[in-house]
């Protein structure tokens, strides 16, 4: 055995990096075909991960032409082993998805703003949503949300937006009725009859998502259990959170429903 | 299995014929026949007249040059010795001979054992300056090298020397020759069929990849036995342990492409590219070659892991370490998806997008200009600023196909090749960014360690800190800067979406894979201090 390793008769090298290749176009290609995908980034990078798995299939081939040639090069056990328990893990656990506690160091996002001198203020006004209204379909990139009539129907596609209207316009949509799903998340600072109903939002990998929600103010609080999936149908008022202004919800029903698949929104801009 | 066959390259008077010699005793004296191909006259001569009886020895004069691989086989054949050697010429490279080895029939007689490299101590830094490629070359391909002509040389030089040999063949085995006369004595029998003492790279490279492998059994191994004593804290550690292959595989599987983008564009420069076409470029005044630099970061708008491979090719191919940091640094801020994802993640301040992209571009303007008024006078490229040639080891497989008659597909191989080997070679440290990322992301709450929140230069410090351990991509950083807006001022937030562009845990792990150690410590020294210098000043200047 020392006798292949020390003597220039196998292409070890050219060998490694063609299996290490192969399997990760393998990985590649079967994520992206079953959907597995999502779980791990955004549906924008998709592309990019078919681009590379044909690179690397084409690396592939051109390494596995160099096996029976004369070793230019000794292999680097380290890197190799790097990569291939690397692609052992990404083929043997399939991808979990994250409960709201997972990502330790995530807030949820109740869109304030502290400004420079330390005092924080509620955005939005009248006149500005009155002209976001106007703008919306030069929104950036989602379509607006399902204002049918008084009420706004939060769907897969117009999630990340239509946060970010209501945030931005507290007061124009004062008193609309929404319908929104996501999970039960709960922090300690939060009063007894507080819940934020939330989404993970992915930009481009599980690593950086971050949670966005509304904030429900519903005296069965305690009732619900973190993590858990429900529908909220309720009214938008203006209330408070730790002193600033925010979008609430007091919601008239709240059911529960099964985790969505994938359970994560995905902006797009 | 064919003849064992070595290979033994060197300069004229490097003292090729004594190491033959000093093998052919050994093999002599086993009762093995031996063959040698004899490429030049030295001053001295293979002591056939000390075997002529034994009828053991051939030794067959032929440059490598005009070898014919057929007429190698007749040898071959007619001889039917047990070790072939050949000796290479200095002023060769190797790749052709092995090209010519790998032929068919002659690559069924033959199996190459070993090449053994020598350099004359004294002619050292002399070649590698003037001829580093031709020098280089049968050097990175090397199982032995032997530093001959040693005798009378300070150990300092000896020193130096060989570090710098280490540094472009960690694998090889390394021996000192110190004379002519000393060769029987350096060189028993023993000493040269185990190969030598190998670098201390090629002895820790097998027991790092074991121990890897060995504390990943260990944790997994851990969590299975746990489960048959306590179900539930065994299935908790399982799915614990899924989240975080979760978010491990899904960096890899966000940055490999970008990484490939990277390798690719840096080996298209170098295969297609010719050497003077950026020295050209970039020889005009400053204004010009700064601006080249920020407008080639609109043009090549990738995330931060793609441009370092690209950086290190512009280096090696002579752009001025200025520009290059300057393209380094803008190009992330730059990207059009980067502005426009830090507008959309602070909708009621469009103006921190604009602030982010100024104050960034102002700080990669400024770090390229002190770059240029103060040089750095070390080593830049890990692996030795000696050798201006690539140790990639495909290089000059690509360049001595230079004859072929279709050379745009010899080029297409060579930068096919070239980027596989700079995938793994750049890839191994986003891996282990990767792993240290997801920790990061998975354990510790930033939030609550927010300890200087309270001062404007604290928090401005904090953020850069949690900027490097906490970005991932230059296009996310922004939507991460959002969780702090409870507890931060809004200049950290935009030192925390500036500093995190330029550099990361990813970012610092590659650039110690590319460049030498203490040019990292001085380039991140540089992006540290002028990041701050400028940040906080715009605090003071800016209107939020």
């Amino acid at each position: 055995m020392m006798k292949l390793f020390g003597a220039r008769f196998l292409n070890l090298d050219a060998l490694f990096k063609t299996a290490i290749l192969l399997g990760f176009t393998i990985f590649f290609t079967q994520t992206i075909i079953t959907g597995e995908a999502l779980a791990y980034v955004s549906p924008k990078i998709f592309p990019f991960i078919k681009f590379s798995a044909a690179i690397m299939a084409l690396m592939a081939v051109f390494s596995a032409v160099d096996i029976v040639r004369i070793p230019r090069k000794r292999p680097r056990m380290t890197t190799y082993t790097l990569f291939a328990l690397s692609l052992a893990l990404a083929l043997l656990f399939p991808p979990a998805f994250l409960g709201g506690s997972d990502l330790k160091g995530r807030q949820v996002d109740l869109g304030l703003y502290r400004t420079e001198n330390g005092a924080t203020r509620a955005s939005g006004n009248l006149e500005l949503g009155r002209a976001a209204e106007q703008q919306r379909p030069t929104g950036p990139g989602e379509p607006p949300p399902a204002l049918q009539g008084n009420k706004i129907v939060f769907t897969e596609e117009n999630f990340y937006y239509s946060l970010y209207l209501l945030y931005r316009e507290v007061e124009y949509y004062q008193g609309i009725e929404v319908e929104i799903s996501g999970f039960v998340f709960k922090d300690a600072s939060f009063a007894a009859d507080e819940f934020v109903v939330s989404r993970f939002v992915m930009v481009c990998c599980t690593a950086d998502m971050q949670l966005a929600g509304i904030m429900c103010h519903f005296p069965g609080s305690q009732g619900l259990e973190e993590n858990t999936w429900v529908r909220v149908k309720g009214v938008l008022q203006q209330g408070t959170f730790r002193g600033e202004t925010i979008p609430v919800i007091i919601p008239v029903e709240i059911s529960p429903i099964n985790m969505p698949d994938p359970p994560y929104v995905y902006p797009k801009f | 299995m064919g003849v064992a066959l070595e290979i033994v390259a060197g300069f004229l008077g490097a003292g090729k014929t004594t190491v033959i010699n000093q093998m052919l005793k050994s093999y002599l004296a086993n009762g093995h026949k031996v063959l040698v191909i004899q490429g030049e006259r030295g001053e001295k001569n293979i002591d056939q007249q000390a075997y002529q009886n034994t009828g053991r020895l051939v030794v067959k004069t032929a440059k490598v040059k005009d070898l014919d691989p057929l007429q190698l086989v007749r040898w071959l054949e007619e001889h039917k010795p047990d070790n072939l050697i050949i000796e290479n010429n200095g002023m060769e490279e190797l790749e052709p001979l092995l090209k010519k080895l790998e032929q068919r029939p002659l690559r069924k007689y033959c199996r190459l054992q070993r090449i053994i490299s020598l350099v004359k101590a004294g002619t050292f830094n002399l070649y590698a300056a003037n001829i580093g490629r031709l020098f280089g070359e049968p050097l990175s391909k090397a199982d032995m090298v032997i530093l001959t002509a040693t005798e009378g040389l300070p150990a300092k030089d000896l020193r130096q020397i060989q570090k710098e040999i280490l540094k472009f063949n960690g694998d090889a085995a390394f021996l000192l020759l110190p004379s002519a006369a000393k060769a029987e004595k350096q060189f028993p029998e023993e000493s040269f069929s185990a190969g030598g003492k190998r670098g201390l790279f090629s002895t820790a490279d097998p027991l790092v990849s074991f121990a890897l492998l060995y504390a990943i059994l260990l944790v997994f191994g851990f969590i299975v036995t746990l489960r048959v004593f306590d179900y539930a804290r065994g299935e908790l550690y399982l799915a614990r342990a899924q989240i975080f292959i979760t978010i491990f595989v899904s960096i890899l599987l966000q940055a490999f492409p970008f990484i490939m983008i990277g390798v690719l564009v840096s080996a298209a420069i170098q295969v297609f590219v010719p050497q003077q076409f950026f020295s050209r470029l970039f020889s005009r005044n400053v204004v010009f070659s700064t601006a080249i630099a920020v407008m080639a970061g609109i043009f090549f708008p990738v995330c931060d892991c793609a441009i370092i491979p690209v950086m290190r090719r512009l280096v090696q191919k002579g752009v001025p370490l200025s520009a290059a940091l300057t393209f380094m640094l803008a190009a992330p801020i730059v990207d059009p998806v980067v502005v426009a994802s830090t507008a959309y993640a602070f909708p009621d301040k469009p103006f921190i997008a604009l602030y982010r992209l100024s104050l960034g571009v102002f700080i990669a303007i400024i770090a390229g200009l002190i770059m240029r008024i103060i040089p750095y006078k070390g080593e830049i490229l890990k692996g030795g600023a000696v050798f201006s040639a690539c140790s990639c080891g495909y290089c000059s497989q690509a360049d001595s196909t230079r004859a072929d008659p279709h050379p745009f597909t010899a080029r297409i191989k060579g930068m096919i090749n070239h980027a596989t080997a700079e995938f793994f070679q750049v890839g191994q440290f986003l891996v282990l960014a990767a792993v240290f990322s997801t920790y990061i992301q998975t354990s510790i709450s930033p939030a609550t360690v927010a300890f200087f929140a309270g001062s404007p230069v604290g928090a401005l410090l904090t953020m850069m800190g949690f900027a490097f351990i906490l970005s991932i991509c230059s296009t996310s950083d922004a939507f991460i800067a959002r969780n702090f807006i409870h507890q931060f001022p809004l200049t950290s937030i935009l030192g925390f979406m500036v500093f995190g562009a330029f550099l990361d845990i990813k970012n610092l792990l590659l650039l110690s894979g590319n460049f030498a150690g203490r040019f990292v410590v001085h380039l991140v020294l540089l992006i540290v201090t002028v990041s701050f210098i400028v940040l906080s000043l715009s605090g003071k200047m800016l209107f939020f």
